[in-house]
């Protein structure tokens, strides 16, 4: 029995990054895209998302600096391939604080929100540091934290402190201290009958391509930490492990969020918006979304 | 030249409601001093939303209230007055450059009675004042954003050295020497 349907909706590129932060000390191996996604994880009466995106309506688009984003769609949009709307999302599991995985809150009106308390009790300790350490808090928009506050006035927003099993049905949230960020976690689905067996690892930003996890070597593969981190890469390599583990030892089962190579690894359609939708699994008696993807893109390009 | 070379005369146009051309036009290396200090006034007023954001969280969301420290709450007068500083001695003369000290202004006005209100550090979560708190912190936020679209250098949030957003842009530090991947 597989209980959930698992798709990557992207909602945003990005053309031109360096491989250095994603790969640890490939500083002058050039650039290559990614992809800003949601992972819906849907059944039993549940829409979880692994991350809320990012608002880039409230940004001034040719006008940050530092940031290049083409493509950019409201979940309002790229969540109909899947024929569901913002408001029917019922959890939203950020891996971490980043503007891209924060950002999106305000369009989840009746999601839950769970992530670890770490990740803001850090911040706000770093916050109360001097301006000479800065850099240690500068990634995290001050107007998300707003509204996790806001969120949790209304009791509707949970700080872990630690793993948490079960959060859902089958659905395990597992922290990863001092990796990407201070209180980043994973997501770990148990997807048969909620054991191990069937799992899928949705990793945020703890692996950023494929090569994190093999080093590009599929023969002798070893774990290659992503480059962009405020905490350890010892304790990146050791949570690719434990990951990589936690998926019954198959690398391929752990996502990588950003990867724009998705695609091409599981099925996939490209939407009317020209962003793709990705299917990881179909949970039993669900069907697959991507002919009426296509179907939908195909009508677009004819209008 | 850093903020003039720079201003976003399209969105500063449309809002003032003047041509893009007239809008150029008055972007006069005269208000390059006034783009300087009104800088330091928006990463100072940063600065503070965060602090009293961080303040708000430990409140509401954290269980452990003394995370923050003795004093974090003094922390906010000085970044304070030195933005109140900046953009007091501070003169705009074109209409790009009053439009954008307008906003900042009224941001900080905002700021700093918010900063009154929290500055005893009482428990925000038993205080009437703080729907207040969380309503006027919300406008100052709005007012940053149309800062930040008024003029380049004006970030929220720092995209340059953000994460998974880094971008491929090199970025020249004194005296390094760039070269493209």
């Amino acid at each position: 029995m597989t209980t959930y349907s698992i798709h990557v909706v992207e909602y945003a590129t990005a053309p031109d990054n360096p491989i250095g932060a994603f790969l640890n000390g490939k500083y002058n191996a050039g650039v290559c895209p990614i992809l800003f996604g949601f992972i819906v994880i849907r059944g039993e009466g549940i829409v979880a998302l692994v991350d809320a995106g990012f608002d880039w309506e409230l940004h001034d688009k040719k006008h940050t600096s530092g940031l290049t984003v083409d493509k950019w769609e409201s979940p309002a949009k790229v969540l109909q391939s899947l024929g569901i709307a913002p408001a029917d999302v019922t959890h939203v599991l950020p891996t971490h604080a980043h503007f891209d995985h924060l950002g999106g809150l305000r369009y989840f009106p009746n999601a839950h929100f769970y992530m670890q308390e770490r990740e803001l009790s850090d911040w706000v300790w770093r916050m109360s540091l001097d301006s000479r350490f800065r850099w240690l808090t500068s990634f995290v928009d001050s107007a998300d934290i707003l509204e996790c506050i806001d969120l949790a006035r209304k009791g509707r927003f949970t700080l872990l402190k630690g793993r948490s099993d079960n959060v859902l049905p089958g659905i395990d949230l597992v922290p990863a201290f001092d990796t990407h960020t201070a209180g980043s976690q994973y997501v770990v689905v148990r997807n048969s009958a909620r054991t191990q067996a069937d799992s899928w690892i949705l990793a945020g930003d703890l692996v950023y391509q494929f090569e994190n996890l093999d080093g590009g070597d599929a023969e002798k593969p070893f774990y290659l930490p992503i480059g962009a981190a405020s905490g350890s890469a010892f304790n990146l390599v050791m949570t690719t492990h434990e990951m990589i583990e936690a998926a019954g030892g198959d690398r391929t089962r752990v996502i990588p969020v950003h990867e724009s190579r998705l695609a091409e690894r599981f099925p996939s359609a490209t939407s009317e918006y020209g962003l793709k939708v990705i299917e990881l699994c179909l949970g039993d008696g669900h069907e697959s979304v991507l002919p009426s993807v296509e179907a939908r893109a195909a009508a677009a390009s004819n209008r | 030249m850093r903020f003039l070379d720079n201003v976003n005369m399209d969105f500063v146009a449309e809002v003032i409601g003047v041509g893009p051309a007239e809008a150029v036009a008055a972007s006069h290396t005269q208000d390059e001093g006034y783009y300087q200090a009104a800088s330091t006034a928006f990463e100072d007023m940063k600065y503070v939303v965060a602090l009293l954001t961080a303040i708000l969280l430990t409140d509401f969301a954290s269980s452990d209230r003394g995370a923050l420290g003795a004093g974090f709450h003094w922390r906010l007068a000085e970044p304070l007055e030195r933005a109140k500083q900046s953009l007091m001695t501070s003169r705009a003369t074109t209409q790009g450059a009053r439009h954008h000290r307008h906003h900042l202004v009224v941001a900080l006005e905002k700021l700093d009675a918010i900063a009154g209100m929290v500055r005893d550090g009482a428990d925000m979560r038993d205080d009437p004042r703080c729907a207040s708190v969380m309503a006027g912190l919300r406008q100052v936020v709005r007012e940053l954003r149309t800062v930040s679209k008024l003029a380049a250098g004006f970030d929220v949030v720092n995209f340059a050295t953000s994460c998974c957003a880094t971008h491929a842009k090199p970025h020249q530090f004194p005296g390094n020497r760039v070269q493209s991947s």
